[in-house]
C-alpha cells in the first residue's frame, strides 16, 4: 500500500511536468499517461491478491523444467 | 544530436553489461552443476562470445554506422528484429531489477518494503537513462574501473583465507559433462551482448568494434573467472552451492588486520552503481527500440516505462525463490532461444544493409 501511494505521488509529479497541451506530439503524452496508469493499476492490484506471479510460475514450470532436464540429464 | 561513445567506453559498457548482473546469484547454480571445476566455465564461454561478435558484425563494419539510426528507413525485417529485442530487453530489465531489489532487501535494508525500493531504484535508473547514452557510458567507465581494480586485489585481500584443497580434484570422472551443463546455464546470460547491436550507430570510431567487443567480453569473463575461483578457493563448493549471494559472502571474508573487517559494504557501494548503469542501459535500449518500432524518437516514455517495469518486477515474482528459479533455469533457455533468433536475424539485416550501402 505504501508503494502504491508513493507511485501515485510520482505519477502526479510526472503529469504536472508533462501537461497535456495541444501540441503535435500530444499523442505521445497520452501514451505516456496510459503507461503510468497501467503501472498504478498494477500496484493497486497488489492488496487485492491478484496473482500475476502465475505467469512466472507457468514459465518456470515449462521452460525452467526443460532447462532442468538438459542440465541434470 | 546523435550521442557518441568512444571505443574504450563501448568496451567497458560491454564488460559491465556482461559481468555486473551475473555476479549476484548465478555462481550458486553454476557451482551446483560443475562443483570445484566451475572456474573453467567463463573461460569456455569466451569462444562462444567471440563467435557471436565475428559472425554478427562481419568484416565491413563502416556501413553499420547508419543501421537503426533515427531518421533512416526502417525495413519490416528490422522492425521484427527490434520487436524481439524489445521483449528480450524488457524481461532482462525485470530480472535484473528484481535481483537488485532482493539483494538490497536481504543484505542491506531488511525492513524496507520492496515496492519502495523498486520505485526508488526505477527513479534513479530513469534519471540516468534520461541524461543519455554518453552519461551512462561515463558513469560506467568510472565505476567499472574502480570495481575491476578492487576485484583484481581480491586474491591479495583474501590470501589468508585461500585453501587450494577446495579446488581439487581438478577434472575428475564425469566432470566434463558437468562443466558443459554449467556452461549451458551461463550462455543465456553472457549472450546478452546482442543488446549492443542497437548501439552501433553511436560508436565513434566504429572501425575497431569487433576487437573492442572481444576485449570487453574477455574483461567480463576474466573477472567472472576470478570471482568464481576465489569463491571456490575460499568458501569451497559445498558452501557456494547453498549460498544465495556467494560473492557477498566471499567479500565478507576479507579480514585485513583486526579493524578492516567490514569492507563488504564499501565493495557493495562500488558495485551498486555498475548494476544501476546496466539497468539504465537496458532502459535506454528499450526506449530506442520503442522509437525504432514507432518511427519517432522521444524521451517522454522513459519514466512511464521505467515505473511500469519496476512494478512488474515486484508483481511478477511471489518471492526471491521464484525469481531465483526464473534466473537460474528459465532465463538460460528463454534467453538463449531469443538470442539464437536475434543473431541470424541481425546477420541477414546486416548483409542487406551492406549490399544497399554498396549500391548507393
Amino acid at each position: 500500500m505504501v508503494g502504491t501511494v508513493f507511485l501515485f505521488m510520482i505519477s502526479f509529479v510526472y503529469i504536472m511536468l508533462h501537461p497535456l497541451t495541444p501540441k503535435k506530439n500530444r499523442h505521445e503524452t497520452v501514451i505516456a499517461y496510459s503507461i503510468i496508469a497501467a503501472a498504478l493499476g498494477l500496484s493497486l492490484l497488489l492488496p487485492f491478491h491478484i496473482h500475476l506471479e502465475e505467469v512466472t510460475e507457468f514459465l518456470n514450470n515449462t521452460i525452467g523444467k526443460m532447462t532442468r532436464v538438459v542440465v541434470k540429464g | 544530436m546523435k550521442p557518441k561513445i568512444s571505443g574504450m567506453q563501448y568496451m567497458l559498457l560491454v564488460a559491465n553489461y556482461l559481468f555486473t548482473a551475473t555476479l549476484i546469484s548465478l555462481p550458486q547454480v553454476l557451482v551446483q552443476a560443475a562443483e570445484q571445476n566451475t572456474w573453467m566455465v567463463p573461460i569456455l564461454s569466451l569462444p562462444f562470445l567471440v563467435i557471436i561478435i565475428i559472425f554478427s558484425l562481419g568484416k565491413k563494419v563502416e556501413p553499420l554506422k547508419e543501421l537503426f539510426l533515427m531518421g533512416e528507413k526502417v525495413t519490416k525485417l528490422q522492425k521484427v528484429f527490434v520487436s524481439i529485442l524489445l521483449f528480450f530487453l524488457i524481461v532482462s530489465f525485470i530480472r535484473d531489477m528484481r535481483a537488485l531489489i532482493d539483494f538490497t532487501v536481504t543484505s542491506l535494508l531488511p525492513n524496507t518494503p520492496i515496492e519502495i525500493l523498486s520505485v526508488l531504484s526505477a527513479l534513479v535508473i530513469c534519471y540516468v537513462c534520461w541524461t543519455g547514452l554518453e552519461v551512462i557510458a561515463r558513469i560506467t567507465v568510472i565505476q567499472f574501473m574502480v570495481l575491476g581494480g578492487i576485484l583484481l586485489l581480491l586474491p591479495l585481500m583474501l590470501a589468508n583465507e585461500i585453501d587450494p584443497k577446495n579446488l581439487q580434484p581438478i577434472l575428475g570422472p564425469g566432470s566434463l559433462s558437468a562443466i558443459v551443463q554449467s556452461w549451458y546455464l551461463l550462455l543465456g546470460w553472457v549472450s546478452e551482448i546482442v543488446v549492443f547491436f542497437l548501439l552501433l550507430p553511436y560508436i565513434d570510431p566504429i572501425k575497431n568494434i569487433r576487437k573492442l567487443g572481444i576485449f570487453g567480453s574477455l574483461t567480463a569473463m576474466f573477472l567472472l573467472f576470478l570471482l568464481i575461483i576465489m569463491q571456490l578457493a575460499v568458501l569451497g563448493a559445498d558452501i557456494v552451492k547453498v549460498s544465495t549471494f556467494p560473492n557477498y559472502q566471499l567479500i565478507q571474508q576479507i579480514n585485513i588486520t583486526d579493524f578492516l573487517d567490514r569492507l563488504d559494504l564499501v565493495i557493495v557501494t562500488v558495485w551498486a552503481p555498475t548494476i544501476l548503469c546496466k539497468i539504465s542501459l537496458t532502459l535506454y535500449c528499450i526506449n530506442k527500440a520503442v522509437g525504432i518500432v514507432r518511427g519517432a524518437d522521444t524521451n517522454v516514455f522513459i519514466i512511464p516505462i521505467g515505473l511500469l517495469l519496476a512494478i512488474l518486477a515486484v508483481v511478477l515474482f511471489k518471492s526471491n525463490v521464484q525469481h531465483l528459479e526464473f534466473s537460474f533455469f528459465t532465463w538460460p533457455t528463454l534467453g538463449l532461444a531469443l538470442e539464437l533468433l536475434l543473431i541470424p536475424l541481425f546477420f541477414i539485416i546486416r548483409k542487406k544493409h551492406v549490399t544497399r550501402a554498396k549500391q548507393n
